[in-house]
């Protein structure tokens, strides 16, 4: 399912991903998971909390500066290079880009009766992004490698019942940047 | 002169983005990363024809922000732009009278020709929406839902 949202987004924003096996996970950090599957060392990342009635955890993004500034729309101006405030407009799409998943995620999981309400992203950079560690039994991480970095996901659920999260991954209906008239 | 396009949302990327679409579709935008500087705005300019909201924004939901101008008089025009695609929400988003929801990743190609279709056929301070035309491209209606059934 994660790794289902996680390829709807990027395909919107035109970068091809390619996803990479999960080294066998021991509780360890997505910096970690994603240095032992031969990606890059991720420097940026945001987290979103989720909560509901059964089910309530995080949802986690680790990537490196290249791989986020090739998915954010081309505007005019100065290129994004290493400066600060490119790391400032950096840090504020990376938590977008996470925002967008999580929202993918939580309309596919309607599909199986599971509802959950996510509060506002919280965008992470140096060593925050080292830290960030999966800590639900169950979570799921995706991995994968692009042309200009890694990326790694984690869905850190906790779930109340037994809940079959892989059903609720579908096909897209093809709605997203579409107006429905209300 | 240029329609004026408010543009909320705590996302300087979102707001970067649309405002470049917009404005190369011949509006002049504004923006606003909350809600309370969403209804300041709204309060010093009365010539806003729309505004395209975020849902979920830190302190002021778009839905809360929406409700709070409708209790102030105004009827100004709101779509929604967001991640959210839950029918509850369509749903108090279509009491308060919002015209239309834009589901993320935005679409930038689409995102002039859709403001235009509201802008277009209802004159600002008109309510609900019920004759739109059909045809326009990456517009949709919403799906009616089923009947209830009783046992």
């Amino acid at each position: 399912m994660t790794s289902q949202a996680v390829s709807s987004v990027f395909a919107a924003y035109k970068l091809p991903l390619h996803e990479v096996p999960k080294p066998r996970d021991g509780g360890k950090s997505l910096a970690a998971r994603a240095k032992d599957a031969g990606l890059e060392p991720p420097t940026v990342g945001a987290r979103i909390a989720f909560f509901g009635a059964k089910i309530h955890g995080e949802f986690m993004l680790a990537s490196t500066f290249d791989a986020i500034a090739t998915t954010r729309p081309a505007l005019p101006g100065a290129p994004l290079t290493q400066s600060a405030a490119s790391q400032i407009l950096i840090r504020d799409w990376t938590g977008e880009l996470a925002n967008q998943i999580l929202g993918h995620l939580k309309n596919q999981s309607r599909r199986v009766a599971l509802s959950f309400e996510t509060r506002t992203p919280i965008p992470l950079s140096g060593q925050a992004v080292e830290l960030m560690t999966p800590k639900a039994p169950g979570s799921q991480v995706v991995l994968f490698r692009t042309g200009r970095g890694g990326l790694a996901f984690c869905f850190d659920a906790f779930c109340h019942t037994d809940l079959d999260l892989r059903m609720a991954a579908a096909a897209d209906d093809g709605n997203d940047g579409t107006l429905t008239l209300l | 002169m240029k329609n004026k396009v408010l543009i909320v949302d705590d996302s300087l990327t979102i707001r970067q983005v649309v405002a470049e679409a917009l404005e190369a579709g011949g509006f002049e935008t504004l923006d606003a990363s909350d809600g309370d500087e969403a209804l300041l705005k709204l309060r010093q300019r009365a010539d806003i024809s729309l505004v395209m909201c975020d849902i979920n924004m830190p302190e002021m939901s778009g839905l809360d922000l929406v409700a709070k101008v409708r209790r102030l008089g105004s009827n100004v025009q709101f779509v929604m732009l967001t991640t959210e695609g839950k029918p509850e929400l369509m749903e108090r988003a279509r009491g308060l009278g919002v015209k239309g929801w834009m589901l993320k990743p935005v679409k930038p190609h689409l995102l002039a020709g859709a403001v235009r279709s509201l802008i277009g056929e209802a004159p600002s301070g008109s309510s609900a929406l019920s004759s739109s035309p059909s045809g326009i491209p990456g517009t949709r209606r919403r799906p009616t839902p089923s009947p209830t059934r009783t046992q």
